[in-house]
């Protein structure tokens, strides 16, 4: 077959994929059905079927994608558990002397249980149903009170352990343990932005957030979940990231240690029964079913892009246009922006990996710095609207009253903040490679 | 709800217990494997085959009925907004009904690279014993059944 007519499959196999998606068919359906079009054009049929249909059982029995249901189904317990009441008590304490002093709590918090649970939306869940409330009452605007949760939830994407991370690096072919490390640096960083902006917007704006003397006592903060919640969260924190980095177990073993360090935490607990147990574990097997699905999906995608040829001559087009690599990236996040406001954000890292990676790796960019990069536009994904997985998320614990376009009013001055963390991201990979290179070298 | 959508819904429930359950037992196999390995060096053989040829495929397809069913499959309601409702449901009924024929093709032909795998009793030799790695490909066929089950009654509830 011609080479051109190859590379019109591929661009076929790609607006497919965008219709179907927008036809509401479930993303992994949609990747997958798509790939099987194009590998079923390319190929005898005989052989395309058989391509595709090994994929699933070859994808799933996997050793290295085993760290995500077992992530998750820890993120799950801390989650049933109740264990980010304390954290986010403690942070109300320490900050509220700040202007917005509760929404940076909220942030830090946020930042804190993602460290922990690995999950955006569980985190955003978690943390908005506790802090929402708290907020109104203390006569926040509702527009801050709900956006800080649903960007905070977002810090769980960068701050190890995170699931896409992990998705991630099992694609690309990047050491995980590497991702974990350069994820943290620019996880603060979001952090701290986020705390900046909020303190700067209640300075300059008393309508914003009352001044320390309307919030509510530290008493009212109070219960007895609030000591224990404290170090629950920093004692799981450690044992993964210290086993890990220690050599003591695999990003993948750090997962069910973490399980059951959190387990062995919870189940003293008078308000954590056997049967949240077994809610939790029958949660993380939904949770991971739904995302290793559209994974499959993928997978098969970059199958059937490999026989496309597409990606590389993508690369080889961009090789002789001598683009340089920051209009490149540029390009490339224009696009993410663009593919993340409409799609699901996961969709798009492993549209991207599937399709753009072999164009990176071909200029030889630095692909754990990319992979940051990916899942910090990931995580602006889940913002942005109309497609705001974590707005969602926030509206869904948030009072009736409150509107989405009033999140999303809220979010757009984390937005500004996001292009701040970008431009330094993109400008200054060292924010991220640093670490990674100051433990396993260059 | 009607009698079969809730006899379907006990199918996509044990579907789901079936991945809780295997994470459960990865989670205590992998822990044990680690504990061993710390505290005698003598780690469990043969865990990361258990782990990917056993416990994965239930994992990730068990509960993927019972995701289809309560509207959990990560999906993009962007035109949805914009559609009326008559034809929001409609174009659900056509999902499903895309959902119902590729989940039955895949079930078919997982299916029968499972019966394949099963009749040569397909195993991964781990030096002096082996893993049997055919009973992780049997779920397949059957979460696709499911799943296709779950397309047809999500298709048929008014």
């Amino acid at each position: 077959m011609p080479e051109l007519s190859q590379l019109e499959t591929g661009i076929a196999v790609l607006v497919a994929v965008l219709t179907l998606i927008f036809l509401r068919v479930p993303v992994g359906l949609a990747l997958g059905l798509s790939a099987f079009l194009g590998a079923a054009v390319l190929l005898p049929m005989p052989a395309a079927v058989s391509l595709m249909t090994r994929v699933p059982y070859e994808f799933a029995a996997s050793w290295e994608f085993a760290a995500v249901p077992l992530f998750l189904v820890m993120g799950a317990v801390i989650v049933r558990a109740g264990m980010a009441e304390g954290l986010f008590q403690l942070a109300g304490r320490l900050l509220s002397g700040l202007p917005g002093g509760l929404a940076i709590a909220t942030n830090f918090a946020g930042a804190a249980f993602g460290a922990a649970s690995g999950s955006s939306l569980a985190t955003t869940v978690a943390i908005g149903r506790l802090a929402t409330p708290q907020m109104l009452r203390a006569g926040y605007d509702p527009a801050l009170a709900t956006a800080v949760t649903a960007c905070a939830g977002t810090l769980a994407a960068l701050i190890p352990p995170s699931i896409p991370l992990i998705v991630y690096g099992i694609l690309a072919e990047q050491s995980v343990a590497r991702l974990f490390l350069a994820g943290i640096v620019p996880g603060l960083l979001t952090a701290f932005a986020y705390a900046l902006m909020i303190a700067l917007r209640c300075h300059f704006n008393l309508a914003l957030a009352p001044r320390k003397s309307r919030q509510p006592p530290a008493d009212d903060l109070e219960d007895e979940t609030a000591d224990w919640g404290v170090v629950a969260l920093p004692i799981i924190a450690i044992i993964i990231l210290g086993g890990i980095y220690s050599g003591l177990f695999s990003p993948g073993q750090a997962g069910a240690v973490g399980t059951v360090a959190a387990i062995l935490i919870a189940l003293p607990r008078k308000d954590f029964q056997w049967r949240d147990l077994a809610a939790a574990f029958a949660d993380a097997a939904r949770q991971t079913a739904s995302i290793l699905f559209v994974a499959i999906g993928a997978f098969m995608l970059t199958r059937t892009m490999a026989l496309t040829g597409l990606p590389f001559a993508l690369a080889d087009l961009v090789e002789a246009w001598a683009v340089s690599p920051l209009v490149l990236i540029l390009g490339a996040s224009l696009l993410f922006v663009l593919l993340g406001m409409v799609l699901d954000p996961f969709g798009v890292m492993l549209l991207s990996v599937a399709v753009l990676l072999p164009v990176f790796e071909r200029l030889d960019f630095d692909l754990i710095w990319l992979g940051i990069i990916i899942v910090k536009y990931i995580e602006i994904g889940l913002i942005t609207p109309p497609v705001g997985l974590n707005v969602f998320a926030a509206k869904s614990v948030a009072p009736d009253q409150i509107s989405l376009p009033t999140i999303f009013r809220g979010v757009v001055w984390f937005l500004v903040a996001e292009v701040f963390v970008m431009a330094c991201l993109l400008g200054f990979p060292s924010i991220v490679l640093w670490l990674p290179n100051q433990v396993f070298g260059v | 709800m009607s009698k079969p959508s809730q006899q379907a819904r006990l199918i996509f429930s044990f579907g789901e217990a079936l991945g809780a359950l295997a994470l459960c037992l990865m989670v205590a196999h992998i822990s044990i494997d680690v504990a061993l390995q710390a505290l005698i060096d003598l780690p469990l053989r043969g865990t990361s085959e258990i782990v990917s040829e056993i416990y994965m495929p239930f994992v990730v397809f068990g509960a993927l009925a019972a995701v289809q069913d309560r509207r959990e499959e990560i999906r993009v309601d962007l035109v949805s907004i914009i559609l009326p409702d008559r034809i929001n449901a409609m174009l659900d009924r056509l999902v499903q009904a895309l959902v119902l024929v590729a989940a039955l093709w895949l079930a078919w032909h997982t299916g029968e690279q499972a019966l394949r795998a099963m009749m040569i009793g397909e195993r991964i030799e781990l030096g002096t014993f082996a893993v049997a790695s055919w009973p992780g490909k049997l779920i397949l066929p059957f979460a696709f059944a499911f799943l296709a089950l779950s397309a047809a009654v999500r298709a048929m509830r008014p």
